[in-house]
């Protein structure tokens, strides 16, 4: 039961030739594992995560995932404006195989958004449109979760019922985590891994691991 | 109080498993197209069935008050529809075909949700709203003007192979606009300059033997001309080859599926 990154390359087309993002990343990834990324702006942090996801293809290597992978949580995707909050939440049952009416009613509890579930997403606040990401994203129970920027939306009382969330899962699942700031990687991660030039440096000291971030 | 998320479903035979994942993902891309597109005021999902009704009723009336009957004896308001609500189909499939990739973008963040979905779930809800019409006016039609046509079967097998014929383009038209943005402006074009190449709205039995030999080398003209006979039978003679059809849709299927793979590899999500 892993994730495996087998010398993967990301290149993009940009004007007069090609940048490689991604250099030669070997990883294998099991359940347990805790990992925070980190990494300047514009290191790949993202084309990780879809490369991870599988969302986007690498220009050579392969990733192999023998454990379902979520898609790139909390960087804004993932939820349809012209939809429903309900129609959001029974389309994500659907196409991962879920219970339809029990997604719904857990979606509905966890993100308490009200009536709104019931209007599409378009005419919802900020916060409300975090906190159903939110309830989106844990209403699948994947075996690896790919975190992009940990979406602090809602009030005291809803963050700290995501980190219980979050905690209950992570005794069964993977965590990769991007974040800028120390403290949510400190909180959620046990390894820490920073990405530069293309390539994976690995610090399994925690601290170490953000100190030489905080060099960049 | 934190709430329980819905359990884990058992997971069966692989095989099993990646046939049941797509239906499933197909059937979710169809009910949020239906979403989508129609919203759930209203009638709703009945749109998808007024578009080529109206049309066709208009384009159908437009004829009839042009006067003039048609060689054979055949009322032209249902000649008019017979061949407009198919081309109708063709029309609008391979012109949102080059659009559909870049507006279902997002949907692909969830790895499941493949190009070939996308195109599978929007082909569908065409082909099944043009179905619908036309046998909603061939009903009409029997019920209240006494027509009944010839031979129903043939009506419908003709449909189902316009439909894959469609989709096969459409995949293909699909993948290129996915690498050559600009060719969806040649889309538009296309398909209406093939509104007289298509045999949609005359017989081949009014032209030329040599005229009649060239146009069968387009598959449409086989399509339209079978569903004519499949309407009024012995009315006009028609020809047509549902082999070279068979033919074609087989090798735009494979071509296209080919074609969507090699495009998701470079496709950039955002």
């Amino acid at each position: 039961m892993s994730l495996i990154l087998e010398n993967v390359w990301k290149s993009y087309p940009v004007r007069g030739g090609h940048r490689d993002v991604l250099r030669g990343l070997n990883a294998v990834i099991e359940r347990g594992d805790a990992i925070g990324i980190l990494g300047r702006n514009g290191a790949g942090k993202s084309t990780l995560m879809r490369v991870m996801a599988g969302v986007e293809m690498p220009t050579r290597g392969r990733v192999r995932r023998d454990m379902s992978v979520s898609w790139p949580l909390g960087s804004g995707f993932g939820l349809q404006a012209s939809l429903t909050g309900a129609d959001n939440a029974r389309f994500i049952a659907r196409i991962y195989g879920q219970d339809v009416e029990e997604t719904l009613d857990f979606v509905q509890a966890f993100s308490e958004i009200g009536q709104y579930i019931n209007e599409p997403v378009k005419t919802y606040s900020a916060g409300m449109m975090g906190r159903l990401l939110m309830g989106l994203s844990f209403a699948v129970k994947f075996d690896c979760y790919l975190v992009d920027e940990i979406i602090s939306a809602g009030d005291q009382r809803f963050v700290r019922r995501c980190q219980t969330m979050l905690q209950d899962r992570l005794d069964n699942a993977a965590l990769l985590m991007v974040s800028h700031f120390a403290d949510h990687i400190r909180q959620y991660c046990r390894t820490a891994v920073v990405l530069r030039n293309g390539q994976l440096e690995l610090y399994e000291d925690l601290d170490e691991g953000i100190a030489v971030y905080q060099g960049l | 109080m934190v709430p329980i998320p819905p359990a884990r479903r058992a997971r069966r035979h692989w095989i099993i498993e990646g046939a049941a994942s797509q239906a499933r993902v197909i059937g979710a891309l169809i009910i949020r197209e239906i979403q989508t597109r129609f919203g759930r005021d209203n009638l709703g999902f009945l749109w998808l069935f007024f578009e080529p009704l109206f049309l066709g009723t208009m384009v159908g009336l437009m004829h009839m008050a042009h006067g003039h009957g048609l060689p054979g004896g055949v009322d032209p308001f249902m000649f008019s529809i017979a061949g407009y609500v198919p081309f109708f189909m063709f029309r609008t499939m391979i012109n949102r075909a080059g659009s559909a990739i870049h507006a279902n973008l997002t949907l692909m963040f969830h790895r499941q949700v493949t190009p070939l979905d996308i195109m599978i779930s929007r082909n569908a809800l065409e082909a099944a709203s043009v179905i619908g019409v036309i046998l909603l006016v061939l009903a009409a039609a029997a019920w209240l003007a006494g027509i009944w046509p010839a031979n129903p079967s043939l009506v419908f097998f003709s449909l189902i192979l316009m439909a894959l014929m469609c989709h096969g383009l459409s995949m293909n038209v699909a993948a290129l606009v996915a690498r050559w943005e600009g060719v969806d402006r040649l889309i538009h074009p296309i398909t209406y300059l093939m509104m007289p190449l298509s045999g949609a709205f005359f017989a081949l039995h009014w032209l030329s033997p040599d005229i009649r030999e060239a146009l069968l080398w387009n598959p449409l003209v086989s399509i339209h001309e079978a569903i004519r006979e499949g309407i009024f039978g012995n009315a006009f003679p028609s020809y047509y080859d549902l082999t070279y059809v068979g033919y074609w849709i087989l090798g735009s299927n494979m071509l296209g599926m080919l074609a969507l793979r090699t495009a998701r590899r470079k496709l950039e999500v955002l």
